[in-house]
């Protein structure tokens, strides 16, 4: 791949992608991809699932390529965050599983809580069943904020939402996510 | 609910696993069909872009108006215009005729500097408008 294609933006990518360039595809895909599937995994906690919706994310991308605007607001990636997003939504709303446990609630004593999974599984098991207890929209904001590293800004575009609901939402989601999680020492990795 | 400092730290370093690249490396398989899909869109572009080249030549003024803008503009094009008039009216001016314009002076003509033999710049950019 020419190295000086490397040194564009995604934005550049987009436009040159829309005219047939082929190594623009293959670098938009490297580098939003992982994104994409990122995301869509801690949010659905299921991996087809994931797949399914980082693919459906990517085709409107590419679909997307021929009016981008390089100069608006959103950077392709923010944008396909929002895709991601929005599809999750979907896809939860669906199966019934949108709203996620309330961070109060106490599960069945025949369901498996975080503690439960950690006796049989790895620290990110334990991570996911935590983010599953979270309501949607707390979750895709911690997952974007603390996973995906995005500024509360483009989480705002991303979830089509204010700046301070961003903060509030991610602030609420850590402290369930702590909550959740404390006392898990193995998990933390501060284990004895 | 107090959370401890040791619990904050370790939901930091769980953040920090989740974000290794290894955490959401994509397939081959998916990696594969993504890459489908952008080469699928990419060839129906460009059936839509060969399908609509008149509309696009219309709509942007015409095939001059194309070269004209390729030039630099009627400016730029007017040199071109110029050296090629230029060449047609030495071409034009045939010996027998220069001579009798000149009244016979040849041997003046032959050392005439064949520059005032052109029109004028003026009377060339009057021409090409």
């Amino acid at each position: 791949m020419d190295p000086a294609l490397q040194t564009l933006d995604d934005d550049a990518l987009m436009v040159l992608f829309a005219h047939g360039d082929p190594s623009a595809a293959k670098l938009l895909t490297t580098r939003l991809l992982p994104r994409a599937l990122g995301h869509a995994r801690r949010v659905l906690g299921n991996e087809a699932e994931a797949e399914d919706v980082a693919q459906e994310a990517m085709l409107k991308l590419w679909k997307a390529a021929k009016d981008w605007d390089q100069g608006g607001a959103a950077r392709p990636s923010t944008w396909l965050y929002r895709v991601v997003a929005n599809l999750c939504v979907d896809r939860l709303r669906k199966s019934g599983r949108a709203v996620g446990l309330d961070p109060d609630f106490d599960p069945a004593d025949d369901a498996p809580g975080p503690q439960e999974m950690l006796e049989h599984a790895g620290r990110m098991v334990a991570l996911d069943a935590a983010l599953a207890q979270l309501p949607e929209r707390q979750r895709q904001a911690v997952v974007l904020r603390h996973i995906e590293g995005l500024s509360n800004p483009e989480i705002a575009l991303a979830l089509d939402i204010g700046v301070e609901a961003v903060e509030s939402l991610t602030a609420r989601g850590k402290r369930a996510l702590a909550a959740a999680l404390q006392g898990q020492k193995e998990a933390l990795g501060y284990g004895t | 609910m107090v959370h401890d400092g040791k619990t904050q730290d370790g939901l930091e370093m769980l953040f920090a696993q989740a974000r290794s690249p290894e955490a959401s490396e994509p397939s081959p398989d998916l990696m594969a069909r993504v890459l489908a899909d952008a080469a699928q869109v990419q060839a129906e572009l460009a059936q839509q872009s060969a399908s609509a080249p008149s509309q696009q030549m219309r709509k942007d003024g015409g095939i001059i108006a194309g070269v004209l803008s390729a030039m630099g503009g009627w400016f730029a094009a007017s040199g071109v215009v110029a050296a090629g008039m230029a060449g047609l009216v030495l071409g034009f001016y045939i010996p027998d005729q220069v001579d009798m314009v000149l009244n016979g002076q040849v041997s003046s003509f032959i050392g005439e500097d064949a520059a005032n033999l052109l029109p004028g710049f003026d009377g060339l950019m009057a021409m090409a408008e």
